[in-house]
């Protein structure tokens, strides 16, 4: 049995009352670095779907989210092996001839995927708050033609219009609008620049609204497993 | 002995209650509004971007009254003017006067468009900072009386400009 001296006691009594006050941020903080992925700075191999849950898990970093009054607007960086994995995400593994063929179909661009809904509206999003019809059109002629270019990507130096846009239309299924954004890969691309999407939305009038993702969080993300 | 352990006993008791209480103390502080708003960076890139949009404009209506005034000046050269040449004119004048209004309509829908934005993110990143840092109150300090005093040390404007800005930006 230990026993304690006065000193002692007191330092004990003190460290646990500084315990509570810091209350349970401290054990959700750490059980969740225990669970993500971003303890470990040695860039590692995943299956398909172990990056598929790395991507979309917050606490590394590839997915961003703001909220702007009721607005959620998140974002999300989909690194090339995140991409192919998508793409087979049937399968468990992928060969090297079928992961160099993906390769070469996607690589050359960025990709990321913009989501945008409503706090409490469960119906397709270009219906929130509308006025009349005409503003439908407009909205879906917005959304469908125009929105691509109020969107770019700071890459260091480099601004990169959007070349690859894809709305995914959910109509009264999903309660938001995903949209599929592709940009040019920079020329000097050498890992170490922040990238920055900049949206201007024109569709609700929220400004610009900005995601940056740091050069860290992109160089940690694991490579996908090839068998 | 027994007299000395009792006294630590009380004494850890306080530290205890002290520390209770301290959690449950409502925590505030205030802001200089007018800092905040002035070193937001979306303020920063919109009032960029008015300027740029204004001086566009300007340079188009500087360029019809120029045209116009040198049509005037040729007209007043003169001798006889003709009915064609007076409706002409009339026509450069009807069109710069238009082309003002309009763009000082613009330019006033624009300022009141874009102050309406840089606010609407300015008070949701405020709110998220409150939520964060588990504020109970933060004051807004914008010399209008509504806060009349606080100490130095409760004055949290520098700690809000920078998280406003990194929340813009969108690093966190």
């Amino acid at each position: 049995m230990i026993k304690l001296n006065n000193f002692q006691f007191l330092l004990l009594i003190i460290f646990i009352a500084s315990s509570c006050q810091k209350g349970k941020n401290g054990f959700v903080n750490n059980t969740l670095s225990s669970i993500g992925f971003n303890n470990s700075d040695t860039k590692g191999v995943l299956t398909v779907s172990e990056i598929q849950d790395y991507v979309i898990e917050p606490s590394n970093g590839l997915v961003k989210t703001k909220q702007i009054n009721e607005f959620k607007y998140q974002i999300k960086y989909k690194p090339v092996d995140y991409v192919i994995a998508s793409e087979v995400s049937e399968k468990d593994a992928i060969t090297k001839k079928e992961y160099l063929e993906k390769l070469n179909e996607l690589d050359g661009l960025q990709y990321f995927d913009i989501r945008v809904e409503v706090d409490g509206f469960n119906g397709e999003l270009i219906k929130y708050n509308l006025s009349s019809e005409i503003e439908y059109e407009r909205r879906v002629e917005y959304l469908a033609f125009k929105m691509q270019n109020d969107i770019k990507l700071i890459d260091g130096s480099d601004t990169s219009d959007c070349v690859l846009y894809h709305m995914e239309r959910a109509y009264d299924v999903v309660p938001y609008t995903t949209i599929l954004l592709g940009f040019k890969k920079s020329k000097i691309d050498n890992g170490l620049n922040d990238k920055t999407i900049v949206f201007r939305d024109h569709l609700f009038k929220n400004g610009i609204i900005k995601f940056t993702f740091i050069p860290a969080d992109i160089q940690r993300v694991p490579n996908l497993q090839i068998i | 002995m027994a007299n000395k352990t009792l006294w630590v006993i009380v004494f850890a008791y306080l530290i205890v209650l002290s520390v209770l209480t301290y959690q449950n103390r409502s925590k505030t502080g205030y802001i200089i509004i007018e800092e905040v708003y002035n070193k937001f960076e979306l303020k920063k890139e919109l009032e960029k971007q008015f300027n740029s949009i204004k001086t566009e404009r300007k340079k188009i209506l500087d360029s019809l009254e120029l045209d116009l005034k040198l049509y005037d000046s040729k007209l007043r050269k003169m001798i006889k003017v003709g009915s064609e040449a007076v409706s002409l004119f009339e026509t450069k004048k009807e069109v710069y006067y238009q082309k003002a209004k309009q763009f000082e309509e613009d330019n006033n829908q624009t300022s009141s468009q874009f102050d309406k934005e840089i606010l609407m993110q300015l008070n949701q990143y405020i709110k998220d900072y409150g939520k964060e840092k588990k504020y109970d109150y933060i004051f807004g300090n914008d010399n209008n009386g509504s806060l009349m005093h606080a100490t130095e040390k409760n004055n949290i404007t520098s700690e809000v400009v920078d998280y406003i800005n990194k929340k813009y930006k969108g690093l966190n």
